[in-house]
């Protein structure tokens, strides 16, 4: 029986199973820091153990009952008091009762829906963690764990590449082409500039890679921009009938993929911003979205690429047919 | 294709403008940024790659000869020279030459020179700041100071205070005229290559011909 | 704010370039700092910030090359520990990838190619695929300065490891290793890019520094003529690869370009690269090209430079020489006029600087075709023709040009009669004006003089003495102004001893030259003639004799002698009307001389003739009384070397020399003059005597007492002394010929006159000569007297 009635009087583990064998994943903290935690994706069940460890032995802990909660939550920074909870599972690992000694509970949560990937922003957060739960009468000892979900894609069926001729009228016009429209994380933007006209001062030629986070709706929203990525393409002025190559590999960078009204409280989106300076530091920019994509990693049977994605991944993309083509142009 | 004559917007309906088929040039005035959003055409389609992995490239366009060795058509170049005071005793004034060599179409004469002196530079100054919505670079002083009386050199006549004015002077016009928005106002085609400026023009815009 | 010292723009770039050269010093010690370890992240991580420094735009190209070199031995390091990584297994995976994600173009670029030729080299990727692709990614740096420098690297980098097999060598399985049909793609595109990026240098910066942009792209150069160079390296090219892939596509590059710094120095450039057997191939299309370059370039530099090494391709000891399908000649001569023709600006100079080219070509490559030179020489009279040039002004570069053109086949032949084959050296000559005409003229005598080059025939005589008119005539029109006497005399000089090359091998022949020759300088004037006849007249004389010798052959040889005795006397004659005296004089006697010798049928007339006409002249014209003696002297020599004459005629002439010699005007010339005379009457020789002397012991007595008295006359002592000992030479001299008219008596009383003189003279040099002329008479005579000749007389009675 605890004196003071705070402080932990148990310590409580939980433990995933298969944890050597289950992958790990990095993801930034509120405070910009990296934290590693494991690694599931949707539709895995998820099964570990809660071992209560009682920090006096031979002392009792009294309980309300002990719960093991799967939540998946999205929090915005400027709304603390309201979690948005997109799931919710709760399994009662021990009735009202008493501890005497160490115990170790088993939960398994089984095929979770995992519909969301796991993010940190800068006004939004979405996380999926375990809660466990002892109540007692005047405060509750809980403990979380973290897991990261990943959701992936399929290699896209059609992906088209971006061409557009743009300009300002009599002193710029240019022909921009990336090859694709979709990117995976570790995939390569490979393009051409083609100079139809060059009437300013060009000084060099960029490429940003710019991640705009939106949150909340209507009046109430915000768009965050952030330069993740400046690659400089050009340098030096260009007359027409140039073709500059551009090559910019995306695995140098910490890019999430593309989330799109995510239960209807946020958005990431991804864009290339292309950008020339001048050479009284004037700017001539064009923007153009692409979607980025978390590939599916080169898996030999077509049943264990289901094991890992359930049936909530693969919403826009398709069939089995189309799966064993992606696999060949995979990752490399 | 005839287009309407590009809008200004600001940052928010810039932010929010359809790219594929805005004819608009949206302008972000305090970040001297111009989103080169004419859109002359856009396409879908498989690209003609060469290399692959780590050596892709979209096969590039073979540069005609004509066009690799012509001279680049940017050229433009702005001098503020051969500062001369007339006049005498109180009734001086300083002007200056402005010689222009351009080959950008959109001016008329591609050699040009005008005398110009600090008022000048003013009103253009003013006419770009009212019509034009683009950052307008500061000129150099006004030496309200050396305009007083009692001082012991010769004020704004001075040789080293002219030859400061000169480099400032020359630096304000081709940041100006280099700017492609300013590069169709009327009043700076009509202070870099008319005699006189007529202070009574009808403020407008310049196409190029 | 502290005021920093104002430097000067040199002082300026020495201060930025130390700065830079110090952080790469720093960062490449990091760097291999990092490599040592095994820290290749971090090693990479220096060298970028160390390809930083490249990024400047403050830097002159001089400093920027210093820069760049600097840093480029660092990366050495870099590749040489990649490659050792590689080659030991430990290679990094995807660093190609990994050097791609430097954010900045310039040090990206630089990694890049550093990376990929360690691949190249150690087998990683396709080699083909590697070289596409670094020199496409280059695209992305197009400042000039900038540009160039990365893609030297590039060249530099890859220069063994550029493909260089006909065939795709590689095994199965094993990557693509590419064919010289791809090093000579990679070349060409990196060559184009960098032409394109050096030509647009000039538009960068102000127009006023225009002079220093255009000095800094000539020191920039041979960044771009690396690539030919490159090209050039690739043993797999044979003919047809330069012609089809390399050639025309530089020459594409270079017309294109329309820069004349570029095509200047690119054309020069092609010519020096690649071998001398390719430009024999491909003359047409390299000189089409030269024929639509910029208007400012200098396309007759180009031209003889290509001219001049297959010059000496042609004459090298060991070498094949031109293959006989190739019409150099012909093809360098049409390409030459397209090229003139397209350029209606160039100045006449630099088309007369072609001909010149073209007239080496010629004479190196085919020495015995002399229509080659006068095709050139012919090609040269149209043109001017066409240009309306007429007498072009001696100080000008086009006349200096022309008579280099002109006097290169004089050089080269050595021979005028060769040079006088050239249809149309003469026509040409023409064009110079009269100063020019004149030089060449002189050039060309010289030379013929030099060479000793004989004249055989009339037509030629006729050829040079027009072609050379300025020496021989005075022209219409030409300049008044006085000439330099010493500069004449030297120049009509040449003229007569040109007369002495004209040598016909036949008598005949050798008549109508000199009569044409006669013809020419007769119409030189006063001044000329006197440096001209006088040699016609000798060689005359000499002609003369020769008939003499074929006396056997011709049967008309008399005649001819008479008309060239006549030709000779009219000559004379002209000269004389030139108010000349001594040298006709002396042409007479020699006239005469050789008359009485050929003994010509009528020669005792001509002979006395000519003698005549000496006297005459020296009655009439000469009176100076010095200048008097000499010529009487001369005759009177002259004479008496005559066997011709038959007493009717020796007797007047001995008379008149006689008498002559009595009346010159001093008493000293008198008595020398008589006594000279008294040999006439002891040695003379007439028809009669046939040959033998006439000996008239009392006539030349009478003289030489006459002579004595004369000198008796002679108011000054010492002179009278010294003519007496030599009046006393004279008597010796007769004695011991045999003049039984003089005897010892006569002797000793003029030795007892001297030796009674000769004390009293005033003690000096002169006296002291005189002394010693007679003590060495003495001493003769002492030695005769002792010894005798077997023949001579004794001196029985002497008293010395």
């Amino acid at each position: 029986m605890s004196f003071f009635g705070f402080g932990q009087s148990a310590e409580i583990d939980i433990i995933l199973d298969g944890q050597d064998t289950r992958k790990v994943a990095e993801i930034k903290t509120e405070d910009g820091r990296k934290e590693k935690h494991f690694l599931y994706y949707d539709g895995e069940s998820v099964v570990g153990k809660v071992n209560v460890t009682l920090k006096k032995p031979g002392t009792k802990l009294e309980h309300q009952g002990i719960k093991i909660e799967f939540i998946g939550q999205i929090e915005l920074y400027y709304d603390r008091g309201n979690h948005h909870e997109f799931t919710s599972l709760v399994k009662e690992l021990a009735r009202p009762g008493e501890l005497s000694q160490n115990t170790s509970y088993n939960f398994e949560f089984v095929q979770v829906e995992k519909p969301y990937e796991s993010y940190t922003g800068t006004n939004v957060r979405l996380r999926y963690f375990l809660r466990v739960t002892i109540v007692k009468r005047i405060s509750d000892a809980v403990k979380e764990k973290e897991i990261i979900v990943h959701t992936l894609s399929q290699y896209p069926d059609m992906n088209n590449s971006i061409k557009m001729e743009v300009g300002i009228e009599d002193c710029l016009h240019i022909e921009f082409e990336y090859n694709k429209s979709k990117y995976h994380l570790k995939d390569v933007i490979v393009g051409k500039i083609y100079f139809l006209l060059v009437r300013i001062k060009i000084k060099h030629m960029e490429i940003q890679i710019i991640k705009r986070e939106t949150t909340g709706t209507g009046p109430n929203t915000f768009n965050e921009n952030e330069t993740i990525a400046k690659y400089e393409i050009m340098d030096g002025a260009p007359v027409r009938g140039e073709s500059i190559p551009i090559r910019l590999f995306l695995s140098g960078y910490d890019l999430t993929p593309t989330m799109r009204d995510i239960n209807k409280k946020f958005s990431v989106r991804y864009y290339l911003n292309l950008v020339l300076v001048d050479e009284e530091e004037r700017r001539y920019f064009k923007q153009q979205e692409i979607t980025v994509f978390r590939k599916a990693e080169k898996v030999r049977k077509p049943i264990q690429q289901a094991a890992y994605q359930g049936k909530h991944a693969l919403k826009q993309f398709q069939s089995n047919s189309t799966q064993q083509q992606a696999n060949s142009d995979e990752e490399s | 294709m005839e287009l309407p004559w590009p809008v200004i917007e600001d940052q928010e309906t810039a932010r929010n403008t359809s790219y594929n088929v805005a004819v608009s040039i949206s302008y972000r005035k305090q970040r001297e940024e111009t989103c080169a959003d004419y859109v002359i055409k856009s396409g879908v389609g498989v690209p003609k790659m060469a290399g692959v992995g780590a050596t892709a490239r979209i096969q590039s366009k073979k540069q005609t000869l004509e066009d690799a060795y012509s001279p680049p058509a940017n050229f433009l170049e702005i001098d503020v020279l051969n500062a001369e005071t007339h006049g005498i005793g109180k009734k001086r004034f300083t002007d200056y030459e402005v010689r222009m060599r351009t080959n950008l179409p959109v001016f008329k004469m591609k050699e040009s020179s005008t005398r110009r002196r600090y008022s000048d530079f003013e009103w253009l100054r003013n006419e770009l700041e009212r019509d034009s919505k683009i950052v307008v670079p500061p000129l150099p002083g006004k030496a309200l100071k050396r305009q007083l009386p009692f001082r012991g050199d010769d004020g704004i006549f001075e040789d080293e205070f002219i030859e400061e004015r000169r480099k400032g002077l020359e630096q304000f016009v081709n940041k100006v005229a280099g700017h492609p928005l300013a590069q169709n106002e009327r009043c700076l085609h009509m202070f870099l290559q008319e005699p006189m400026i007529d202070k009574n023009y009808v403020p407008g815009k310049v196409r190029t011909t | 704010m502290p005021n920093t010292a104002q430097l000067s723009p040199q002082e300026e770039q020495e201060k930025l370039l130390d700065e830079a050269l110090q952080v790469v010093k720093a960062q490449s010690f990091q760097m291999k700092r990092c490599l040592d370890k095994g820290k290749l992240m971090d090693g990479l991580k220096h060298a970028s910030n160390m390809l930083s420094e490249l990024r400047t735009s403050m830097l002159s190209p001089k400093s920027y090359y210093e820069l760049y070199m600097s840093i480029t031995d660092e990366l050495r390091h870099l590749e040489i520990y990649l490659v050792d990584e590689f080659q030991k297994g430990r290679k990094v995976a995807d660093l190609y990838e990994l050097v791609q994600y430097a954010g900045n173009i310039v040090p990206r670029l630089y990694l890049l190619i550093t990376v990929g030729v360690v691949y190249i080299k150690a087998n990683e990727l396709s080699r083909k695929d590697i070289l596409k692709d670094l020199v496409e990614m280059c695209r992305g740096v197009q400042h000039p300065l900038r540009g160039l420098f990365l893609r030297n690297y590039l060249l530099q980098c890859t220069k063994n490891v550029l493909p260089d097999a006909e065939e795709e060598v590689a095994a199965s399985g094993d990557p693509e290793s590419g064919t010289v049909k791809d090093s000579i793609d990679f070349i060409h595109l990196n060559f184009a890019e960098m032409n394109k990026l050096w030509v647009r240098m000039q538009h960068q910066g102000h127009t006023r520094d225009k002079d220093k942009r255009e000095q800094e792209r000539r020191e920039l150069r041979i960044l771009v003529g690396t690539n030919l160079v490159r090209l050039s390296q690739l043993e797999c090219v044979d003919m047809e690869m330069y012609k089809r892939h390399i050639l025309t596509g530089v020459l594409e590059q270079t017309v294109s370009c329309r820069d004349p710094i570029a095509q200047e120095y690119l054309m020069e450039c092609i010519i020096q690269v690649f071998p001398d057997e390719f430009h024999l191939q491909t003359l047409t299309g390299f000189l089409k090209a030269c024929a639509d370059l910029h208007p400012d370039v200098n396309v007759k530099n180009i031209i003889i430079a290509l001219i001049d090494r297959l010059a000496q391709f042609a004459n090298k000891e060991e070498g094949v020489g031109i293959p006989q399908d190739i019409q150099l000649f012909d093809i360098f001569s049409q390409q030459i006029s397209q090229v003139i023709q397209n350029r209606p600006d160039m100045p006449p100079e630099d088309i007369v600087s072609l001909q010149v080219a073209l007239i080496n070509l010629a004479l190196k490559c085919y020495p015995d075709r002399v229509d080659y030179v006068d095709k050139v020489l012919e090609t040269t009279e149209e043109i001017f023709n066409r240009l309306n040039l007429d007498h072009i002004e001696n100080s000008s570069a086009v006349s200096k040009e022309l008579m280099r053109l002109m006097k290169i086949p004089v050089d080269s032949y050595n021979n005028i009669l060769t040079v006088l084959q050239l249809e149309h050296f003469g026509p040409l000559f023409e064009y110079f004006d009269f100063a020019a005409k004149k030089s060449m003229s002189s050039y060309i005598i010289v030379n013929a003089l030099d060479n000793d080059i004989k004249i055989p025939s009339q037509e030629q005589v006729d050829a040079i003495l027009n072609l050379v008119a300025p020496l021989v005539c005075d022209q219409e029109g030409q300049p008044q102004d006085d000439i330099d006497p010493e500069d004449f005399a030297e120049e009509q000089g040449l003229m007569g001893r040109l007369i002495n090359l004209m040598q016909a091998e036949d008598a005949d022949q050798q008549y109508l030259i000199l009569n044409a020759a006669r013809k020419h300088f007769g119409n030189g004037g006063n001044m000329r003639i006197k440096y001209t006849l006088p040699p016609l007249v000798f060689a005359a004389y000499k002609l003369a004799f020769k008939y003499k010798e074929l006396e056997e052959e011709d049967d008309k040889w008399e005649k001819k002698c008479q008309k060239i005795f006549q030709f000779c006397h009219q000559t004379i004659g002209a000269l004389i009307k030139a108010e000349m005296a001594e040298v006709p004089l002396r042409l007479f006697l020699q006239g005469g001389l050789a008359a009485g010798e050929i003994g010509f049928e009528n020669h005792e007339s001509v002979a006395y003739e000519f003698l005549s006409q000496a006297f005459s002249l020296y009655e009439d014209e000469i009176s100076d009384s010095k200048a008097q003696l000499s010529a009487i002297t001369l005759i009177i020599a002259t004479f008496e070397k005559m066997k011709c004459f038959g007493e009717e005629n020796h007797e007047p002439l001995r008379t008149q020399c006689a008498l002559a010699a009595s009346k010159l005007l001093k008493k000293p010339d008198q008595c020398r003059g008589v006594a000279t005379c008294s040999h006439l009457f002891w040695s003379g020789k007439t028809r009669e005597s046939e040959g033998e002397e006439v000996q008239d012991g009392k006539r030349v007595m009478e003289c030489l007492k006459k002579s004595l008295r004369i000198a008796n006359q002679c108011m000054d002592s010492s002179v009278q002394v010294q003519l007496f000992v030599e009046i006393l030479n004279h008597y010796i001299y007769m004695y011991e010929k045999g003049n039984d008219q003089m005897t010892v008596q006569v002797l000793n009383q003029l030795i007892g006159k001297i030796r009674e003189d000769l004390p009293n003279l005033e003690s000096n040099e002169e006296t002291e000569q005189i002394n010693k002329h007679f003590q060495n008479t003495i001493e003769h005579l002492r030695l005769r007297q002792e010894s005798p000749e077997n023949d001579g007389p004794t001196y029985e009675g002497l008293i010395l």
